[in-house]
């Protein structure tokens, strides 16, 4: 089986979902999955390749914590990658279509503070019986990559299409001076509000960023 | 020293086009270590004047034909590529003895404490940002020759 | 015959210096300029932080910016230096990287918006020297400002694309400034910036190293106050001149007008309808005491 084989088998199998598989390079092949969708295409590769289970490897990006399973089929590594959000750390567990993930789980969740759900045992495995349950050694704060003095800027850009806060001081003093309430600006007719807003999620810019739309400020502050 | 060493690009600075601003070791440092440690910045802006002439100097590589840090380096991390010519450190080489820091005429490279590694300009690979933020384009991206041109022109006055 | 313009306000101008954009409406209302205002414009976005932070973001916002600017059939004249290095910029890589133009075409078709690059990004510096000239301008100026004044250029006048002079509209800054009857005193600093940028950083270099000299050469003239064509730079003018006598330092403090409202003020415009008080240096009594 070549790794082109494998890519196209996943890609048939997981043709509903949404999918990135690729060939990293010489016997390596990479799957981008969303987190709902992983087992499934666990399960379409179990039953395709008959692949040994190698590990799982955890990387925390400040926002999201990136989860690779990894798979050899003969000799080529497969790699199943998802990514699930810090605020909420959980995912379901492989140990029932994947028994020999069990301690690999278990270290993970100790160590990051990711709830595998249905792990059949959830005591410590590599941190002594005493430690602190709350602290997770390997897991980093919620923080994103913009620089400390982008984030309030980066904040009312999204929210209101203005780097600067509206302020009602401001806004006041125009009225006072003959001029409108506010400049012609996005934010003062909601539906280019709404436009503007629309192509900044088209960007992809406030996934990157880790904006949240509700709270109208970046996921970590 | 390849035949094409004249034609290849290297970045010039005017100093009398300087207005002080350090945008460019601010958007260095940025690009490099996403986040704005001018420390870390691979430029640095000098004042070098005083009463009423205000002037200015950039300490930037030059990526120079024969560079010293190169022939300086034990363990091969620095290297000049023949193609582009630029000079650049592959920090998983570097061994962190610093002899490329002080063997440099100018001061180019820098020990980073955080990676213990060299660390120096690698021209963006190609399309470098200090020249890119510069508004009176005191920083610019010319041929070997036109910098070499300018810079006899700007330091010796040979026209 | 002058064709369509539409004023680029930008953030800072209409919701922190408004004063600036009343004398902006005054002193084109006065000249026979009409400008249309864009609406739903956004940010320009900001040229350096958020051009570093994030490329498709801040062209990709640029470009809805032009775009508008494109359906109004109307060129952009640009009120704020930091907005004229973005849009100028941003329409420079626009025209000429096709691969870039393409992608954010396609983001823009999806909310019904397309750049065309056939809209010109002028500082609104050249657009009264170049598109109205001096001429014009000094009929309108029927109480000249005859006070001695120090310039601050700000770095992005500087900003020339295909290679120009960056002197050009440095140039033409002062040119305006004397139209309007006032005297430059030259201190020989103009071109240094006023540390704005690297204040964000190191805030101490910015008023030491920078605005310092400045105002220690400025001191060596005899003018009275300091003209800008940026809000960013009187921002941190006036709130470094502030913090440096808070810190102990002497120092005479400036009035930081804005040539616009000097124009303006200089077209007859009195201090009173330009609701001065929006600065936070002696603006507004300097202007009345001129008025007298």
């Amino acid at each position: 089986m070549t790794e082109v084989d494998i890519v196209k088998l996943l890609e048939k199998g997981m043709a509903d979902k949404s999918v990135k598989c690729s060939v990293m390079g010489e016997k390596r092949v990479s799957m981008q999955v969303d987190a709902d969708d992983l087992k499934e295409g666990i399960s379409i590769l179990l039953e395709a390749c008959k692949p040994r289970f190698i590990t799982l490897s955890a990387v925390d990006n400040g926002l999201d914590i990136e989860l690779m399973y990894h798979f050899s089929v003969d000799s080529i590594v497969v790699t199943l990658r998802t990514a699930i959000p810090k605020e909420a750390s959980q995912i379901k567990t492989i140990t029932d279509i994947v028994p020999a993930a069990e301690f690999i789980e278990r270290e993970v969740s100790e160590l990051f503070g990711i709830s595998f759900e249905g792990h059949p045992r959830t005591t410590n495995l590599v941190l002594p019986d005493d430690w602190p349950a709350e602290e997770k050694p390997l897991s980093k704060p919620l923080a994103g990559s913009l620089p400390p003095q982008a984030r309030g800027e980066v904040e009312n850009l999204l929210s209101s299409g203005c780097a600067q806060v509206i302020l009602e001081y401001f806004t006041e003093m125009r009225e006072r001076a003959g001029l409108p309430k506010l400049p012609s600006i996005a934010c003062a007719s909601e539906e280019s509000l709404r436009e503007f807003q629309d192509l900044i999620k088209r960007t992809g810019f406030d996934k990157r960023a880790g904006f949240n739309w509700e709270k109208g400020k970046l996921r970590y502050r | 020293m390849g035949d094409n060493s004249q034609n290849q690009k290297v970045i010039v600075y005017e100093p009398e086009l300087c207005t002080g601003c350090r945008h460019c070791e601010i958007v260095c440092a940025f690009k490099h270590y996403s986040s704005v440690d001018l420390n870390k910045s691979y430029i640095s802006i000098l004042f070098n004047g005083d009463e009423g002439t205000g002037a200015f100097e950039a300490v930037n590589c030059q990526h120079c034909e024969e560079p010293i840090c190169v022939n300086a380096c034990p363990s091969g991390a620095l290297g000049k590529d023949e193609g582009t010519g630029w000079v650049t450190v592959n920090p998983l080489k570097c061994i962190g003895c610093q002899m490329c820091v002080y063997m440099c005429p100018l001061s180019v490279p820098f020990f980073d404490e955080e990676r213990k590694a060299a660390a120096k300009c690698d021209f963006c690979g190609g399309d470098p940002e200090c020249v890119k933020h510069c508004s009176p384009a005191a920083l610019r991206v010319v041929t070997r020759e036109e910098a070499l041109q300018l810079n006899k022109r700007l330091y010796l006055g040979i026209r | 015959m002058m064709g369509k313009h539409a004023f680029f306000l930008g953030c800072v101008i209409p919701l922190r210096l408004t004063s600036v954009e009343i004398a902006a409406r005054r002193v084109f209302s006065q000249l026979s300029v009409e400008f249309l205002d864009l609406e739903g414009y956004t940010c320009c976005p900001e040229p350096v932080m958020l051009c570093l932070i994030d490329k498709e973001l801040w062209v990709t916002s640029a470009a809805r910016n032009l775009a508008l600017a494109e359906k109004a059939g109307a060129d952009l004249v640009v009120l704020c230096s930091g907005c004229y290095e973005t849009l100028i910029e941003a329409d420079e890589i626009l025209k000429h990287d096709d691969e870039t133009r393409k992608r954010v075409n396609e983001l823009l078709a999806n909310i019904g918006s397309k750049y065309e690059g056939k809209i010109k990004v002028k500082h609104f510096i050249e657009f009264l020297h170049e598109d109205i000239g001096l001429d014009r301008i000094k009929e309108e100026v029927t109480t000249p400002v005859a006070v001695d004044l120090a310039i601050h250029y700000g770095c992005h006048l500087s900003r020339e694309v295909d290679g120009g002079d960056p002197w050009r509209k440095p140039r033409m800054m002062r040119d305006l400034v004397e139209a309007s009857g006032a005297k430059v005193s030259d201190y020989g600093l103009e071109k240094l910036c006023c540390g704005f940028p690297i204040s964000q950083f190191d805030r101490e270099f910015s008023l030491q190293q920078r605005l310092l000299p400045k105002f220690r050469g400025i001191k060596n003239t005899t003018a009275e106050a300091i003209v800008f064509a940026c809000p960013a730079c009187i921002g941190q003018f006036e709130s470094g001149q502030d913090m440096l006598t808070g810190g102990g330092v002497e120092l005479t403090e400036y009035p930081c007008i804005h040539i616009m409202e000097l124009l303006a003020l200089s077209f007859g415009v009195p201090p009173a309808e330009l609701n001065l008080d929006f600065h936070s240096s002696a603006v507004k009594e300097f202007a009345e005491c001129f008025w007298e």
